[in-house]
Parts: C-alpha cells; sequence; structure tokens
C-alpha cells in the first residue's frame, strides 16, 4: 500500500470479504491479455507486410506496418476485453462481482452515515435539472430511507438568467416536495476548476458532515432503489473509495442519439463485463452516477494544477480518471458495479453535439499523458490513462495510414518495377499483389470488429428471452445490421473531427467550454457545412486522386470516401427528430427502457411537464431570470435571500454597483451585460435598490422595459 | 400586467380609491393616481397576498401616500410603493433587510411549515474541512 494510506486515513481491517485476493487474480487475467495482444499484433503486423509489394521493406512500407500494427493492437483489446466479458457473462458465478458480493441488504438502518446526492450544473437546461432531481428524490421516497439522504444542487451558471431560474425552480421543487431541509442550492460566483473545483467546494463546505457522496450529472436519473443499494454496496465493502455504476442512455428521438442508445444497451454489458474482468477493483470513475466515500475523497482526490498553460498544462480537465486513481494510490479500492440497473443519463441528441462533447473529453484525455508517469499511481491506472489518450489518438494514426498507403498506392503506378532485385539471378522476380491475403486481411479486421456485436446480440437473445427487450427477435437483428452500416458511415467522419481535436490539444488549442446540449433540437444545413465542408472537400479530393491514378485501390477506399464527401446530409438527416421517430416506428433501435418505461422515467416525464407550467407565473417569465428577480417582488426576496449578508465594500466598488443601478435604470435590462447583471445579482443591495426604484418609477419607457 | 389589472377589475376586484375626499383633481393628476392605484394591486398581487387583505392594503397606502404627497413634492406612484413597502414590513409580509430572513421568505413562497418546526435554510449549516492536492 502507497505510503500515504499509512499516514492518516484509516483502512478498515481485513475480514472474510468475497472480493478478497482479487490483486492477484487482475494480474494474472491483465497478464494473459497482454500476451494475447502482443502475439496477434505480431501476427497482425507479419501479415501486412507480406501483403506489400516490397514485403514492408522500403521507408514508406516499414511506415505502414509500425501504424498498422499500433492500431490492431488498439482493435484488438477491444475485441479481447469483448471476449472477456463474454466469458464473464455467460459463466454461472462471477466471485468479483460487487453487486453480489455480500448479503442484498436493500434498507438502510442509519447506521451507514448520511449521503448527499450531488448535482454541479452550469448554465444547463433548469427544467431538465430540477425535473430530474425531483423524479429521483420521489423514488427514494418510495424506498422509505429519503431521511438518510440530502440532495444538493450546485450552480456553477454564469449567465445571469439562468441563475435565478435556477433559484425559483429549486424554491418550486422545494415547495411541490415539501423537501426543504433535504434539497438544498448553492451558486458558486467564481467557477474556479469547473466541475472538479465545484465538488471539491462542497467537500470543504460541507463533505464532513456525509460518508458518502453519489454524484449526478445534469442529465442523470438514478432509481431510489438503486441509490440505496448503491450506499448498501458501500457499507459492505469498506475497503471501496467509488462505486461506477453503468448510466444507460435514454430519451432520445435523434436518429443518431438512439444509434447510440441502442448500441450502448446492446452492446454495452459485454464490453463492460470485459471491462471489468480486467480492471476489478483498479476500476475506472467516469465522474457521474457513482458513489464516492467522502473522507477518503477528501484526503487523496484534491486534484494538483499543472505547470503551463492550457490545454496542457492548468487544472485537470478530464477530472474523473484522475480521482479514481488517486483514490486507489490512497489505498481504497475503486470497483464497476456493471450489473446494477436503475442508472440512466441523457446523450448529446445530434453529430455536432457529440464532437464538441468529444472535443472536451479529448483535451482532457491528451492532458493525461503528463500524469502517466506521475509517482505513486497504480499501473492498471496509468494503462488507463494511456487507454483513454488512445481513444483519440488512434484516428490520427488511422488518417497516417490511409495517407501511408495512398502514397504507396499512388508511388506504385509511378514506380518500374525491379524484376532483379538482388543483381544478376537466373530467373526474374515478379512483382505480386496478393488480393487473396489483402482480402483475409481485411476479413480479420472485420471479425475483430464485428464479432463482439454479433456476440452482444446473441448473449441477449439466449439470456433475455428472444430479444423480446429490443423489439423481438426480428427487429432486434434489422437494428443491429443498421447500427452496423450507420457506424461505418459515421467512422471516418468522426476520425476527421477526432484528429483535428487532438492537433488542436497538442498544439495548445484552448477549448471553449460550452454546455452540452441535452434536449433534442436539429442540425441546420448551414451548420452541418460550416462544420463538415472541409470533411467533403478533403474526401471529394482523395477519391477524385485515387480514382485517377488507382483505380483498384479506390474501390478499397470507398467505405471511407462516400461517408466523408456525405458527411453533410448525414449530419443533418441524423439529426431530425422525425427521422428518429421514423425508425422507432418500424421498431429498430428500440430500448428495454422504451418498451417498459421505468417507474423514474415516468416520473421525471411527469415532472418535466409540471415544472414549464409553474415557470409561467407571471407573463415577465419571457424576459428572463434577470427581470424576473429585479421586478418580481417574490423573487427578488428569494434571491436576495441567497446572497451572503451585506458586507461593508470599498468605496470604489459601491460606486461602481450604483453607476450600474444608474445604466439600469435608464437603459433598461437590454443595456447591461451578462457581466454587469450578474454584478447586479451578486449585490444584495443593489437588487434592493433597483426593485424599489423600478417599482416605483412613473416612466413609461422604464416601465415597459421592465415589464411593468 | 394588464390582464391582471383586467381580472381583477372584471371580479370587482379592482378598488376606485377617491384621492383627496372628494378633491376635483386635474386629468393628468388624476390620471398619475390611477397608475399608482395600478401599480400597488399590482405588487401585491405578485406577492400572492390574498384578496381581501391586498385591498386593505392597497387603500392604507393610497391614502398614506395621498397624505405624504401634500407634504412632500413626490410622484403618486413612488409615494404608494414607499408606502406599501413600509406596511409590508409593519405587517411582517417582507422584510427591510438588504438580504432577507430566509425563513420570511420562505412564508412569502407559501411553504409547508417543517414538521419539526426546523428553521427552512438554502443551504446546511457549514462543516468546514480541508481538500488539498497531495504534494507532488
Amino acid at each position: 500500500m502507497p505510503e500515504s494510506s499509512n499516514k492518516t486515513s484509516e483502512i478498515p481491517a481485513k475480514k472474510k470479504d468475497p472480493l478478497r485476493n482479487w490483486e492477484r487474480h487482475a494480474k494474472l487475467r491483465r497478464f494473459v491479455l497482454v500476451a494475447i495482444l502482443l502475439s496477434s499484433t505480431y501476427a497482425g503486423g507479419y501479415y501486412i507486410a507480406d501483403i506489400l509489394p516490397g514485403r514492408g521493406n522500403t521507408t514508406l512500407e516499414s511506415a505502414i506496418v509500425a501504424v498498422f500494427a499500433i492500431l490492431f493492437a488498439w482493435i484488438s483489446i477491444g475485441f479481447w476485453e469483448a471476449m472477456a466479458g463474454l466469458f464473464n457473462l455467460v459463466r454461472p458465478f462471477d466471485r468479483f462481482n460487487i453487486t453480489r458480493a455480500g448479503p442484498l441488504k436493500v434498507s438502510l438502518d442509519g447506521t451507514e452515515g448520511r449521503t448527499a446526492i450531488l448535482m454541479p450544473i452550469c448554465n444547463e437546461d433548469v427544467d431538465r435539472v430540477f425535473a430530474g432531481l425531483a423524479a429521483t428524490y420521489q423514488s427514494l421516497e418510495g424506498t422509505g430511507q429519503v431521511e438518510q439522504f440530502d440532495f444538493f444542487v450546485l450552480s456553477d451558471s454564469s449567465d445571469p438568467d439562468r441563475w435565478v431560474e435556477e433559484e425559483i425552480a429549486w424554491a418550486e421543487t422545494c415547495r411541490s416536495l415539501n423537501s426543504h431541509n433535504h434539497l438544498f442550492y448553492r451558486h458558486r460566483r467564481v467557477n474556479l476548476k469547473r466541475k472538479s473545483g465545484n465538488i471539491a467546494d462542497f467537500c470543504r463546505r460541507w463533505g464532513r458532515s456525509y460518508k458518502y457522496m453519489i454524484v449526478m450529472d445534469a442529465d442523470s436519473l438514478i432509481s431510489g432503489e438503486t441509490l440505496v443499494r448503491m450506499v448498501c454496496l458501500m457499507s459492505q465493502h469498506p475497503k471501496t473509495g467509488i462505486i461506477q455504476t453503468v448510466p444507460h442512455p435514454v430519451n432520445r428521438e435523434t436518429l443518431v442519439a438512439r444509434l447510440q442508445q441502442f448500441s450502448s444497451r446492446l452492446y454495452g454489458p459485454m464490453f463492460n463485463a470485459g471491462l471489468h474482468f480486467m480492471q476489478l477493483g483498479d476500476s475506472h470513475f467516469w465522474g457521474h452516477n457513482a458513489i464516492i466515500r467522502v473522507e477518503p475523497f477528501m484526503e487523496h482526490c484534491g486534484l494538483p494544477e499543472l505547470p503551463g498553460k492550457p490545454p496542457r498544462g492548468g487544472y485537470i480537465m478530464s477530472h474523473d480518471f484522475v480521482e479514481a486513481a488517486f483514490m486507489r494510490r490512497g489505498g481504497w479500492e475503486v470497483w464497476f458495479a456493471y450489473e446494477l440497473e436503475g442508472s440512466y443519463e441523457e446523450i448529446p441528441p445530434t453529430l455536432l453535439d457529440e464532437l464538441k462533447r468529444e472535443q472536451r473529453w479529448c483535451s482532457g484525455n491528451i492532458q493525461h499523458i503528463r500524469l502517466l508517469f506521475m509517482r505513486g499511481l497504480f499501473l492498471a491506472h496509468r494503462a488507463l490513462f494511456l487507454q483513454g489518450v488512445l481513444s483519440y489518438v488512434a484516428s490520427p494514426l488511422w488518417v497516417s495510414f490511409l495517407c501511408l498507403s495512398t502514397a504507396e498506392a499512388i508511388t506504385e503506378v509511378f514506380r518500374s518495377p525491379v524484376y532483379f532485385p538482388e543483381g544478376y539471378a537466373l530467373f526474374p522476380q515478379w512483382p505480386t499483389w496478393y488480393t487473396q491475403w489483402a482480402h483475409a486481411l481485411l476479413y480479420a479486421t472485420s471479425i475483430i470488429l464485428f464479432t463482439p456485436k454479433l456476440l452482444s446480440m446473441l448473449l441477449v437473445v439466449f439470456r433475455k428471452g428472444h430479444g423480446k427487450s429490443f423489439g423481438g427477435l426480428l427487429r432486434l437483428f434489422f437494428s443491429m445490421i443498421f447500427e452496423v452500416l450507420f457506424a461505418v458511415l459515421f467512422a471516418p467522419v468522426r476520425m476527421l473531427f477526432h484528429t483535428k481535436f487532438v492537433l488542436f490539444s497538442l498544439f495548445g488549442r484552448t477549448v471553449e467550454w460550452i454546455p452540452q446540449k441535452r434536449l433534442d433540437h436539429e442540425t441546420g444545413w448551414f451548420d452541418a457545412l460550416r462544420f463538415h465542408g472541409f470533411g467533403t472537400f478533403l474526401g471529394l479530393l482523395w477519391g477524385f486522386m485515387l480514382f485517377f491514378y488507382n483505380e483498384a485501390f479506390f474501390w478499397w477506399n470507398i467505405p471511407i470516401i462516400m461517408p466523408l464527401i456525405l458527411s453533410v446530409p448525414l449530419s443533418v438527416l441524423t439529426s431530425r427528430g422525425s427521422v428518429g421517430r421514423f425508425f422507432r416506428k418500424l421498431g429498430l433501435f428500440l430500448i428495454p427502457e422504451e418498451l417498459e418505461t421505468p417507474p423514474v422515467l415516468k416520473l421525471l416525464q411527469k415532472h418535466l411537464e409540471k415544472i414549464s407550467e409553474s415557470l409561467s407565473r407571471t407573463n415577465l417569465t419571457s424576459k428572463g431570470g434577470f427581470v424576473l428577480a429585479v421586478v418580481d417582488p417574490l423573487i427578488n426576496a428569494l434571491h436576495r435571500s441567497f446572497l451572503p449578508k451585506e458586507r461593508k465594500l470599498l468605496p470604489e466598488i459601491r460606486e461602481r454597483r450604483n453607476r450600474l443601478v444608474e445604466k439600469a435604470l435608464s437603459n433598461g435590462p437590454q443595456g447591461l451585460n451578462p457581466k454587469e447583471k450578474r454584478e447586479i445579482l451578486s449585490d444584495p443591495f443593489s437588487m434592493r435598490r433597483l426593485h424599489v426604484q423600478v417599482w416605483e418609477t412613473s416612466d413609461k419607457k422604464l416601465s415597459e422595459m421592465w415589464g411593468l | 400586467m394588464k390582464s391582471v389589472i383586467g381580472f381583477l377589475s372584471n371580479v370587482g376586484m379592482a378598488p376606485q380609491v377617491h384621492i383627496r375626499g372628494g378633491e376635483c383633481l386635474n386629468p393628468e393628476e388624476e390620471q398619475e393616481w390611477q397608475r399608482a392605484q395600478r401599480r400597488v394591486l399590482l405588487y401585491l398581487h405578485m406577492l400572492d397576498i390574498p384578496a381581501v387583505e391586498t385591498l386593505d392594503l392597497a387603500l392604507e397606502a393610497l391614502r398614506r401616500a395621498r397624505d405624504k404627497n401634500s407634504l412632500v413634492e413626490t410622484s403618486p406612484t413612488a409615494g404608494a410603493m414607499r408606502a406599501i413597502h413600509s406596511l409590508l414590513i409593519e405587517r411582517g409580509y417582507y422584510s427591510d433587510s438588504e438580504t432577507p430572513c430566509f425563513g420570511l421568505t420562505m412564508r412569502l413562497w407559501r411553504f409547508p411549515e417543517s414538521p419539526d418546526k426546523k428553521e427552512i435554510r438554502a443551504m446546511p449549516t457549514l462543516n468546514r474541512g480541508f481538500m488539498l492536492p497531495r504534494r507532488r
């Protein structure tokens, strides 16, 4: 155990635990995986070298072989992990399955300690946040254990309107659920270190009052029973620092999101079981839908700031993997509850939204290169960092592979064949192109990529009764076929964008933090052209060049060239809710939650409808949160009561704020920029003054500007 | 806003307050007082105060504004609004402080009382701890 863990944190004494000796098993499993990977990569590399005209002896061909070997190893990891998952799922009992290890206690007796449910938000859709929270709260109420939990909405919102809307939604939710003193709201003025800083701020203020915390995302939803179960699991496994659940994507209408939902629900169980098989107690943390033991988290998971400027330096962006690694470094286990149901999330509705999110993740993962050699980390977590980096770096490697093989194909056209490469000889060496070998390699790669998908489907068919949970066997089969087709179409588009993101990160271009769009909306043609125009142009140019110089090679690359050319209509059409609904009507891409809606998802829908009604109590609502906070006496009082008590300010600050109030009174709310609005909102004196003066005005124009 | 006033008038709730006890006002002044009346009623409506109490408060506020108006030169709207603010504070609806008491605000929001009579809070009591990065 690392030195730090012996200093202050107390790891409970070893008792007979079903998860005991997991480290030994993990080592053995990882050793076998690495051996298989190395041998299959060697075989793949050897095979491609033999296919190439120069047998891999030229510089260009050596580069092709090297890049291919890395990529082959990368796709093999997925394949062997899936095979491990299959083995894990078909065998009768997994001793290390944390959800089954130990008694299935489903109620808390109050001795486990209190649990905080945290929802860190930043300029999110207010209705969805509070509807999700209310649904989770009510579901928890149904278990009779709600008294053991407190909910915290931890807002980092910088949009002044959202800030006020969140406060109103908090008050309305508390009133409707009668959940006051169990549902809390905190707005942070300085958004230091974004989400990780937000959580750390909670820990510093209230962490000592709670034994566990369950972190949710703005689009997360966890059923009450699952929440209770998570606490029970932590209580049963006192050496565990984090338990991560699998959030199932739900509630989407657009085609691209429905495809993701379907693939995650169908293939996810096998890949997740495989991940668990390899990681055991060295698992990962995805930053949400997970339970954390607060005390060791506070002790070991403080994140350092990396030297240098963002995105390579500064605060750690993808904090979750690092926190899991730090927790392990502190001597606490991190487990993946891959079979625990009742945990949900919503995914980006369009390809462009997904790519914007990917850009953030890519930047964060690339930053992990700097943590690879950090002192005290476990090898498994260093491997996880590397895997995270490779998940994006694989794209530029694919691009390099395509460029190199295109160069080879074009060079081949212009190069005169050398019949006697070794000088004088009796027989010439004819240049040969072993088409059948190339086909064999293509089939091998396809098997590696698509076998896990097929096996996942078979697993569903045999385990869950003829795929009824996916709409029946036939629909499941066709859904899988179409999913594979769309995956092939999207792959080159994603590859191109990931390459761009990796290059941006490596060359130090910072990523703008745009909150994820969580509601269904569509991509316009103009936006699609702006984002995919370059890809289309590249596809056309590359296709034309190949067709002109080496037609045979062009046909080999058509599955990559065509999607790039068609990326604009592909992005637009798959973002359409109507297209998604059409496929749903056909019974394709159905997920179990659509055929039998879980109660917590029904509750979410109910609260979404209710919240939008309650927000329309006055016609000021359309004017935005800032106007509401200034004009509406109830909301003004509510907002001011959230603010810290009046402090003596420096005369120049007071004067500046007075000037802002004057500006608001003469120009109306439109005359203020968001920063100025935030400054007024954060000052109770200015808020009261503005409220009084707006109501006292008899100026008709000004009254209209403020909605009076 | 007009709809609120319209609604109040339709149901016969908008009171016709006679300012200066039968004294004749010029049309401009009359208009100013009518605006003040509407503003006060709207304010009370937005506070969600019960109807009868609303009328009582509005009448009292306008009376006070009239009395003050004869002494200090101020617009009827401003006078009426100042009067209604002080009336609300006097009757315990409202707080004069910059950061009003949370419990009072929650009463305005018609929060049901907590069963254990605990004070309603937006955030629990602080229980500070440390969370620092480990030294490299």
